[in-house]
C-alpha cells in the first residue's frame, strides 16, 4: 500500500510540476464550457439541469484523457526509466495502481473545477441537485474507465502517438458500441441477445442511466469491472515487458 | 509454457470474466439501486407501498411491449419509457405477493398480438413496414374484472404511478365507490309532484353532471333536510350550495368530516340556480353559508364578493353583439395547479360568478390552491349581479388588482369540530310536552303504566351518550372546496346534442366534468391514493430568466401605456384641429395648424422609436446575464489557472 502511495505522489507531482496539468485543466474547462453554453445552448434551453453539460462530457473525456494517459507508461519506457522503477521493491501491480490513482485523482480535480456550472444552474433556477450529484459520480466512474484503458494501452508501446491513437480508438469503441443497434444490417444478422449485450457494454448507456439520478448496482459493476480488467491487463503487460 | 502465453491466456480469462460478470449483473442485480432524485422519481412512493401492503386480492398484470418493433424503428424515447414502466411494474410485483407480472412481447402477426388486440390495446404504427407496436397493460383480478391502459404515453409520465396504483386498488376493492350528494340546488331534476296534486313547475331533468357521476360511482341522495348523521358507507360527500342548512345537517357533515370522511363542497357567492332566485324575490340571498364548517376546515368564503378575471373572460351576448365578461371565467392551464392530480391535464374549466376563498389565519389544515385567477383580477360586489345586472358596466368598470384570487382549494389535515359544545339541541324535542292526559279514575293507573312515547323521548334525550360526539379529527380530513356551483350546470361545460338515434347526449366544450370526476375519484381513495399527487417536477425552468422577463414585460407595459397615452393625446389634438378646420369651412390650413400636424407626425415617429428602444433595452438585460454566465463558465477558471500557472513557473524561475 505504501509503495502505491509513493508512486501516486510521484506521478501527481509530475503532473503539476510541468505545464501538463495547467494546459489540461484550462483546455478541459474551456472546452466543456464552450460545448455546454455555445454548442449545447444551455442558456436557451430554459431547463435548470446540467443535462447539456453531461451530454458533452464523455466526448470531452474522449478527446483529452487518452492524451493525458499516453505518457503514463510510454514515456517511461522510452526514457528507460521504467527499468529503474521496476528495480525498486515495488510490484508491477502497485506501480500500475499508483499511476492509475494519480491520473484519476487529477481528473477528479478537473471535474471539481466545473463547479462553476453547478453554481450557475442553481443561480438560474432550482435544479434537482440529487440528479446532479449522481451525474458527477457517474462522470467520475466513466473518467476512471477512460484512464484505465489509456494507461493499459500506453503500457503496450513506447510510442506516445500510437498510445494516444489506440486509446482513442478503443475508448471510442466503448462509446459507439451502444449505437450498434441503430445499424439495421447488424440487428438482422446478429441475435437480439448479442445486440442487447453489446449495448450494455457502452459507456453512454450506463452513464446515461446514472445521470437520470439512479445509482444502479449494474452500472457500478460495469464501470468497476472494466477498470479492474484493464488494470489487470496493464499489470500483466508491465510484467511481461519487465522481462524484456 | 512461456510467460507471454500465460499472460495472453490470463488476459483472455480476464476478458471472459469481465463480460460474464456484466451479463450476470444485468439479469440478477437489477433490483439493487439508490434513487438520488429529489422527488424520488424512480421509486415506488409510500402511498403505493401502503396500498400494496393491504392488497389481498390476487391480481395479474400483463405488460405488453413490442420490443423488436420498437428496436427496428427510431422510437428511442419509447424504448427508454419502456424501461421505466417495466421497472416500475417489477417493483409493484416485488412489493407484494398478490401481484403477478407477465411480460409479453407482441410481435407482428403473432398470437401475442392477437391477445393484445383482444384486450383493447392500441397498436401504433411506427416503422415503415407498417408494423404495429404495442405498449400497454391489462390488469385482471380473481373475478375477471379487467382494467386496461391501452398505451403508455411518455408525456403522461407524471401520472404513471398514480394510474397504475389506482387500477390495482380499484380491482382489489371491486364495488363502485359511493358518492353522497347533499344539494340545495335542483341538480336531481324536479321531483314529480305527489299524486293527485297539480304539477308545481315544469318537469326538469337532472343535470347532466349527475349521469357522469353515476357512470363512475354509486350515487346516494342525502337530505338536505331531516338528517342527523351521514352514513359512514358514503365514500365522498358532495355538498352542493350548502345554504341555510339546519344545525342538525351541518352537525352531521361536521362529524362525518371528523371521522375522516371526504368532502367535495361546491359553495358560491352567487348561485344562479338557487331556487329562491326568481322574479318575485330578486334580492333573496343566493350565497352559500356554511361558514362554521368552512372555518373549521381552515377556509373562508369572502363575503359578498365575486371573482372576476379580465384575462380569462369569456364572451357573453350583449346589446351590441358580444362582450368579454370578467365574471364568466374560462380557467386554463396557467390558472390550475400542475402538481395536483385533480387539475393536472385539464385544458379549460368554466366558472360563473364564482366566490373567493381565503385561508384562515388560524387554519389547522394545509390549504393548497387548485384553481386561481390570473393577476388581472378584481373582486366584484355580488349586488351588481343580484338584480337586473348591467354586464357592460361591470366589464367597463373592471380594475385589475394585480393579485391572484383563489377559487378552488384542496384541504388536508386535522380539524376541530365546528360544534365544540356537542350535538345541537334537537328542536323537535322542545315541542314535545309531558303527556298530561286526564284520565278517568278507573283508567288512571293504566295510563300511568302506558308508555307515553313523547315522554319517553324526552326522558331519554339527556341520556344520549356524549361520547359519540367527536371534538377533533379521528382521521385525516381531505376535502376539495370549489367556490362556484354554476360550474356544475350543463351549459357551462357542454352542449346538448342528439345522436343518430335521436338520443340526447352532452358534447363537452370544457373540462368541468373531468375536474369534478377526477376530484371525486381522487377523494374516494384512501389518504394514500390522495398522497400520490403528480410526482416530481419535470419542469424546472430558469427562474432568474423568468423574473427578468416578467420585470421586462411589466416595465415595458408601463412605458408602453405612457407612450400610447401620449400618442392618443396628440391624436386628439389633431382631431380637434381638423374639426376646427371643417367648422370654419376653410380649405387652407393656417400656419399654426400646419405646424401642429408636423409636430404630431414627429411625435408619432419618436414615440414608436422609443417603444422599440424599450423593448431592446429589456432584452439586453437577459442577454447580458447570458453573456456574463458564459464568461464565468468558460473563461473565468481557465484564466485563474493560467495566471496561477504563470505565476508559479515564473516564481520557480526566479528562485533558481
Amino acid at each position: 500500500m505504501r509503495n502505491t502511495m509513493v508512486v501516486f505522489r510521484r506521478e501527481l507531482a509530475g503532473y503539476f510540476g510541468t505545464p501538463v496539468a495547467y494546459v489540461f485543466l484550462i483546455i478541459f474547462l474551456a472546452l466543456s464550457g464552450y460545448f455546454t453554453w455555445f454548442v449545447g445552448g444551455m442558456y436557451e434551453t430554459d431547463q435548470a439541469d446540467l443535462q447539456t453539460f453531461f451530454t458533452f462530457l464523455p466526448w470531452v473525456f474522449l478527446a483529452l484523457i487518452p492524451a493525458l494517459c499516453m505518457r503514463t507508461w510510454a514515456e517511461e519506457r522510452r526514457q528507460g526509466t521504467i527499468e529503474l522503477l521496476l528495480t525498486l521493491p515495488i510490484s508491477a501491480g502497485q506501480a500500475v495502481m499508483g499511476k492509475f490513482l494519480a491520473a484519476w485523482c487529477f481528473t477528479s480535480v478537473a471535474l471539481l473545477l466545473t463547479v462553476t456550472e453547478w453554481v450557475t444552474v442553481n443561480y438560474l433556477g432550482e435544479p434537482d441537485n440529487g440528479v446532479i450529484f449522481a451525474s458527477y459520480l457517474g462522470a467520475l466512474l466513466m473518467a476512471g474507465s477512460f484512464i484505465a484503458i489509456g494507461s493499459c494501452i500506453s503500457s503496450m508501446t513506447k510510442n506516445q502517438v500510437i498510445a494516444f491513437v489506440l486509446s482513442l480508438a478503443v475508448s471510442l469503441g466503448f462509446i459507439l458500441i451502444g449505437f450498434l443497434q441503430d445499424i439495421p444490417f447488424l440487428t438482422t444478422f446478429l441475435p437480439a441477445v448479442v445486440v442487447d449485450a453489446l449495448r450494455n457494454m457502452s459507456f453512454l448507456t450506463h452513464f446515461g442511466e446514472i445521470s437520470r439520478g439512479v445509482i444502479d448496482l449494474r452500472d457500478l459493476v460495469f464501470f468497476l469491472s472494466l477498470i479492474a480488467f484493464f488494470l489487470f491487463a496493464n499489470t500483466a503487460i508491465v510484467d511481461i515487458k519487465k522481462a524484456d | 509454457m512461456t510467460k507471454s502465453f500465460m499472460t495472453g491466456f490470463g488476459l483472455l480469462i480476464g476478458l471472459v470474466l469481465f463480460v460474464t460478470v456484466n451479463i450476470f449483473a444485468g439479469s440478477a442485480l437489477h433490483k439493487v439501486r439508490v434513487d438520488l432524485t429529489e422527488d424520488g422519481l424512480y421509486s415506488l412512493s409510500t402511498g403505493s407501498r401502503n396500498i400494496l401492503a393491504n392488497l389481498d386480492e390476487p391480481i395479474t398484470v400483463r405488460y405488453f411491449f413490442s420490443k423488436k418493433v420498437a428496436e427496428s424503428s427510431n422510437a428511442s424515447s419509447l424504448a427508454a419509457y419502456n424501461r421505466r414502466v417495466r421497472e416500475l411494474l417489477e417493483e409493484y410485483a416485488a412489493a407484494t405477493d398478490s401481484i403477478e407480472l407477465i411480460v409479453i412481447e407482441p410481435e407482428p402477426f403473432s398470437e401475442e398480438e392477437d391477445e393484445a388486440v383482444g384486450y383493447g390495446l392500441t397498436g401504433a404504427r411506427i416503422n415503415q413496414a407498417g408494423d404495429r407496436m404495442y405498449f400497454g397493460m391489462v390488469a385482471t383480478n380473481s373475478v375477471d374484472d379487467e382494467s386496461v391502459i391501452p398505451f403508455f404515453d411518455p408525456s403522461n409520465e407524471q401520472l404513471l404511478e398514480y394510474e397504475v396504483t389506482k387500477i390495482l386498488s380499484d380491482l382489489a376493492t371491486g364495488s363502485k365507490k359511493i358518492v353522497g350528494i347533499l344539494s340545495t340546488l335542483p341538480i336531481r331534476g324536479s321531483q314529480a309532484s305527489p299524486p293527485g296534486m297539480p304539477p308545481q313547475q315544469p318537469q326538469q331533468p337532472p343535470w347532466a353532471i349527475v349521469s357522469q357521476i353515476e357512470q363512475n360511482f354509486e350515487v346516494r341522495w342525502i337530505g338536505p333536510e331531516g338528517i342527523t348523521e351521514i352514513d359512514p358507507e358514503v365514500d365522498v360527500l358532495m355538498l352542493v350550495h350548502p345554504k341555510d342548512l339546519s344545525d342538525a345537517t351541518r352537525y352531521a357533515v361536521d362529524q362525518y368530516a371528523l371521522k375522516g370522511g371526504k368532502i367535495m363542497a361546491f359553495v358560491d357567492a352567487l348561485s344562479n340556480f338557487d331556487p329562491s332566485a326568481n322574479q318575485r324575490d330578486p334580492m333573496a340571498n343566493r350565497t352559500s353559508n356554511p361558514h362554521d364548517l368552512l372555518s373549521s376546515w381552515g377556509v373562508e368564503l369572502v363575503g359578498s364578493r365575486m371573482a372576476g378575471d379580465s384575462e380569462a373572460a369569456q364572451q357573453v351576448p350583449s346589446e351590441n353583439g358580444t362582450l368579454f365578461f370578467p365574471l364568466f371565467m374560462g380557467m386554463k392551464g396557467d390558472n390550475m395547479s400542475e402538481d395536483d392530480v385533480a387539475t393536472d391535464n385539464l385544458d379549460l374549466v368554466n366558472m360563473f360568478t364564482s366566490g373567493i376563498l381565503t385561508t384562515r389565519g388560524d387554519a389547522t389544515t394545509t390549504v393548497e390552491p387548485l384553481i386561481r385567477t390570473g393577476t388581472e383580477s378584481m373582486q366584484v360586489d355580488t349586488i351588481k349581479m343580484q338584480f337586473q345586472p348591467d354586464l357592460k358596466s361591470i366589464a367597463d368598470t373592471f380594475v385589475p388588482s394585480g393579485e391572484r384570487l383563489t377559487v378552488a382549494v384542496r384541504i388536508t389535515g386535522d380539524i376541530q369540530s365546528a360544534f365544540p359544545d356537542g350535538a345541537p339541541a334537537d328542536p323537535n324535542a322542545e315541542e314535545a310536552t309531558p303527556d298530561e292526559t286526564t284520565t278517568e279514575d278507573g283508567e288512571g293507573e293504566e295510563s300511568d303504566e302506558e308508555e307515553g312515547t313523547e315522554g319517553e323521548d324526552e326522558a331519554t334525550e339527556p341520556d344520549e351518550p356524549e361520547d359519540t360526539h367527536l371534538a377533533a379529527s379521528e382521521a385525516t380530513f381531505n376535502a376539495i372546496v370549489v367556490a362556484d356551483c354554476d360550474m356544475l350546470y350543463n351549459d357551462l361545460w357542454g352542449r346538448q346534442q342528439r345522436d343518430l338515434f335521436g338520443r340526447v347526449f352532452i358534447r363537452a366544450i370544457a373540462d368541468n366534468h373531468t375536474f369534478i370526476i377526477n376530484s371525486l375519484e381522487n377523494l374516494c381513495g384512501s389518504s394514500d391514493m390522495i398522497s400520490l399527487r403528480s410526482r416530481g417536477r419535470y419542469q424546472r425552468p430558469f427562474e432568474k430568466k423568468l423574473e427578468l422577463q416578467k420585470e421586462a414585460s411589466e416595465s415595458f407595459r408601463a412605458r408602453e401605456e405612457e407612450l400610447q397615452a401620449k400618442l392618443l393625446k396628440t391624436e386628439e389634438q389633431l382631431a380637434d384641429l381638423q374639426k376646427e378646420r371643417t367648422d370654419t369651412g376653410g380649405q387652407l390650413l393656417s400656419e399654426e395648424q400646419e405646424q401642429m400636424i408636423q409636430r404630431f407626425r414627429d411625435e408619432q415617429v419618436q414615440t414608436r422609436k422609443d417603444l422599440r428602444q424599450v423593448q431592446r433595452d429589456l432584452q439586453q438585460d437577459i442577454d447580458g446575464l447570458g453573456r456574463r454566465l458564459k464568461f464565468f463558465n468558460i473563461a473565468a477558471l481557465p484564466l485563474v489557472i493560467l495566471l496561477g500557472g504563470l505565476l508559479f513557473s515564473t516564481s520557480r524561475k526566479i528562485l533558481r
